[in-house]
């Protein structure tokens, strides 16, 4: 061992290869479970866009085709598991061809007085192309003398217009190398005689889709809507043109953009593959290690993403914050958001906003709030009751510990699913003292926090029972085992010689004895409160992570699916980790056992 | 040793259910009822003969199909508990046997196997639709397949660490040093001495796959209507389980008394072994 290192024990070494020995492993099974669970849900019938097809009849076969194509959906297996794992290039959409409104144009003159020649100059042109998406992200890359640039609503192309041109073509393609012409037809007028012309490098015409009009310095000149024959007039004008020079794009062809001029007047520009392969990078689920949510991935079933499932979305407004977008008399008492009608009132007092806040996040709080909900509450109640009464049971004997070996066996013979059924037939049904199922009544935020907590506490208690009899009935058992091991000890013949009180003997002595295997029991049950309740949610309609995950298998939601199933496997692993890991601290045995 | 009445109960009582499950078809024809004709005009009708518990929410008759239900609940608990106990001992006894790098293997698989959620992972199991089945005898096989692929592990640990002991006994290397087959010595001198704790195994197995059998049955993905199920009857008899709680409440007392009585025999069977 080094020198100036603190000297680790043996024990605290064996302790460590324990540790980084079992996370070493769990992470290995994580990533071949995630694979054969990712295979095993690909090859469920119908992926997202078979079901997008069959709920809308009228997407064609090459829709489905470039569908799947665009979500990665026509690779194999491996490669898909790949993306999901570590994230992937987001394709755009293909483009297609289209025909943008014409472009009325005034010829930059100079006016230099020297002569014809002098004419021939480039136009300056700019065009706002549609916001497809397409284009979105072809831009911050200025190429002359074509370029594209993002401008406030959608993309823009300024290019310089050589003249004689009639029509311009911008070429698009996409990173699968479909192009798409889009054309603009030009007609540009000759330069008024009686106007200097607007200096080179000025500011561009700027030419709006919706409407087209002759933009620059003759805008005032123009009637409001052109008839054909207007059109005609000008064409015309630009056939008497002189012919157009053959090239302008010395520069713009290295940088992966082209701009040709045809020999019948029109100017192609290709913002190419080089452009537009800059596809949105979607993360995939390891970039959880580095804290971005986002990679969960998205639920195809709720169209939300898998990480605002699990976890819930911040009260948009009733966090006092006022959210322009949301805004709080949108008229939508019962979304969960913490909107109502008292949270926008102006004046209302800052206990009666906190108080909105807090029943709005109350309402909202995810799968996993909601699962916690009932599961945190029964573990502990289950573990308490199981302790004492195991214990119990275990010492006493006779009688007592008959009737708590027969419950336990009752119990644990009893799907979850029956006892549920049970208590809503008896509490909702016959008496009509508690809801039958759901979290909160709706409409309940309105009242304020207290009388959310109030409510969500009735619709818990059914299911809580149930969890907390459901455990028991495991816990029990063992605890009643590990204690009467531990009882049968000499040392405890000694304390109770030495005239330890009885009290002493069980909590000093009896106890600690007992402690592996229900430390290992604590460590075991982890995992429970995240997915145990499946059946109790089913039952009583509670919207947790069990019956998210029971949804999402059924609906074919296949990111939310193995999340949520790789989550519940990471904390099997975590869990059982962490009770070896106190067990060798309880413990010293173990670890020399294992090093 | 005399068996404890509570032993005896349960398997009087298991017997008895056993019995009805397996003449199921020819109590349906003395009785004259069909378990699977619905009547719907008879729906949820209190019981009058032939219909001994009545009807249930479809007018089919009540207790045929409950007797329909114990015969899958018996099949798959007690063939899941078999095929994963074959599986289970074989791998722990070859790990046991062949050491080294095979066991190293076998036993993570098996640990890796043995952390994951169970029940997650026969819903994906079972909404694949590979073999979707098209019968009642092939939902069943289905659903044994899938509970005896995720529960042979804790056989097979057991198995294994029990091998490893007999292993080391003076009799089995008394055998080997006789020249015995490595086959003849793990069957006739280990697996006698490893069997008696894993048929106890087994035995509390069986409780656990009823139960599992009826979850899946009842989350809809196990044995689906119009066969009967346990599991199915109670998902069944869901919306009517205020106007004619019998049709809900005795397929899950069913469930619970034949668990019961499964998980008693198991303890019973254990206390002997371990007196022995």
């Amino acid at each position: 061992m080094q020198e100036g290192l603190p000297q680790l024990t043996s024990r605290a070494r064996a302790l460590l290869s324990l540790v980084v020995g079992r996370l070493l492993q769990a992470a290995g099974l994580l990533l071949a479970l995630s694979f054969v669970l990712f295979a095993l849900l690909a090859s469920l019938p119908g992926d997202p866009v078979d079901l997008l097809v069959a709920s809308n009849p009228e997407l064609r076969p090459e829709d489905v085709v470039r569908l799947k194509k665009l979500r990665g959906l026509d690779q194999p297996v491996p490669v898909r598991w790949w993306r999901w794992l570590v994230g992937y290039h987001e394709a755009v959409a293909p483009p297609a061809a289209r025909a943008l409104p014409p472009l009325f144009l005034e010829a930059a003159a100079v006016d230099d007085g020297v002569g014809d020649a002098a004419d021939a100059r480039p136009t300056p042109v700019r065009v706002p192309l549609p916001a497809d998406g397409l284009a979105a992200d072809a831009t911050r890359r200025a190429l002359p003398p074509a370029t594209l640039e993002r401008d406030g609503d959608g993309d823009v192309l300024t290019a310089l217009l050589p003249p004689g041109a009639t029509r311009l073509v911008v070429v698009v393609a996409d990173r699968f190398g479909q192009e798409a012409p889009w054309t603009i037809d030009v007609f540009v007028a000759p330069p008024p005689r009686d106007r200097p012309a607007p200096p080179p490098g000025d500011a561009p015409v700027i030419v709006d889709e919706s409407e087209p009009q002759l933009a620059g310095s003759t805008e005032q000149a123009r009637p409001e809507p052109r008839s054909n024959r207007e059109v005609e007039r000008d064409a015309l004008a630009v056939a008497a043109l002189p012919p157009p020079i053959a090239s302008v794009d010395d520069d713009g062809a290295a940088a992966g953009q082209r701009v040709d001029v045809g020999s019948d007047g029109s100017v192609r520009v290709v913002v190419g593959p080089a452009l537009l392969d800059q596809g949105r990078f979607v993360c995939g689920v390891l970039c959880v290690l580095r804290g971005d949510l986002d990679g969960l991935g998205w639920s195809w079933a709720t169209k939300r993403p898998v990480a605002e499932l699990l976890f819930g979305r911040a009260p948009v407004c009733g966090d006092l914050v006022r959210d322009p977008g949301e805004g709080c008399d949108d008229g939508n008492a019962s979304d969960g958001d913490g909107c109502d009608a008292r949270c926008g009132v102006e004046g209302a007092g800052v206990v009666d906003r906190a108080d909105v806040a807090i029943a709005g996040a109350l309402v909202d709080m995810g799968r996993i709030g909601h699962t916690l909900v009932l599961t945190l509450p029964s573990l502990l109640l289950a573990m308490l009751l199981s302790l004492i009464l195991g214990t119990l049971a275990g010492l006493r004997g006779g009688r007592f510990d008959d009737v708590i070996k027969g419950g336990a066996a009752l119990v644990s013979a009893m799907p979850a699913f029956f006892v549920g059924l049970l208590l809503v037939t008896a509490f909702a049904e016959w008496w009509r003292v508690l809801p039958s199922g759901g979290v909160f009544s709706p409409g309940i935020h309105e009242q304020g926090a207290v009388a959310v907590v109030v409510d969500r506490a009735r619709h818990a208690l059914l299911p809580v029972t149930v969890l907390t009899l459901f455990w028991s009935g495991r816990f029990v058992r063992q605890v009643r085992s590990a204690v009467i091991a531990a009882a049968a000890g000499d040392f405890v013949r000694t304390a109770r010689m030495k005239g330890a009180t009885e009290l002493r003997v069980v909590i000093r002595h009896i106890l600690p004895n007992a402690a592996v295997p229900l430390v290992t029991l604590v460590g075991l049950s982890l995992p429970s409160l995240f997915g145990g309740a499946l059946l109790t949610e089913t039952v009583f309609a509670w919207p947790g992570i069990g019956r998210l995950q029971y949804d999402a298998i059924l609906q074919n939601d296949s990111y939310v699916a193995v999340v949520v199933f790789l989550i519940s496997a990471a904390l099997v692993l975590l869990g059982s980790l962490l009770a070896d890991v106190a067990v060798a601290l309880i413990d010293p045995r173990t670890t020399r056992r294992t090093s | 040793m005399k068996a404890r009445p509570s032993t005896l109960a349960a398997a009087f009582v298991l017997a008895l259910i056993a019995l009805l499950a397996l003449g199921a078809d020819v109590i349906e024809h003395l009785l004259g009822v069909s378990a699977g004709t619905p009547d719907l005009m008879g729906r949820g009708a209190d019981a009058a003969f032939p219909h001994l518990l009545g009807k249930n929410e479809l007018g089919q008759d009540l207790f045929t199909r409950l007797l329909h239900g114990a015969r899958v609940s018996l099949v798959v608990g007690l063939l899941a508990a078999l095929a994963s106990t074959i599986v289970g001992v074989v791998v722990g006894m070859t790990a046991a046997v062949r050491g080294g790098i095979v066991d190293a293997l076998l036993m993570r698989l098996t640990d890796g196997l043995l952390a994951l959620p169970v029940l997650p992972l026969l819903l994906v199991a079972s909404a694949l639709d590979i073999g979707r089945p098209t019968s009642t005898v092939a939902a069943v096989a289905r659903v044994v397949v899938l509970l005896s692929l995720l529960s042979w592990m804790p056989v097979a640990r057991l198995a294994r660490a029990q091998a490893l002991a007999v292993l080391h006994l003076d009799h089995v290397r008394a055998a080997r040093a006789l020249g015995a087959s490595p086959l003849r010595v793990l069957g006739v001198h280990v697996l006698p001495l490893v069997w008696p704790p894993v048929v106890v195994q087994a035995t509390l197995e069986v409780g656990g796959n009823i139960l599992a059998e009826s979850a899946l049955s009842f989350l809809g993905l196990g044995v689906q209507p119009p066969a009967a199920s346990w599991g199915n009857m109670l998902m069944g008899a869901l919306d009517v389980l205020k106007s004619d709680p019998p049709t809900a409440l005795l397929p899950g007392l069913c469930i619970v008394v034949t668990v019961v009585c499964v998980q008693t025999l198991g303890d019973a069977l254990r206390e002997r072994l371990r007196a022995r």
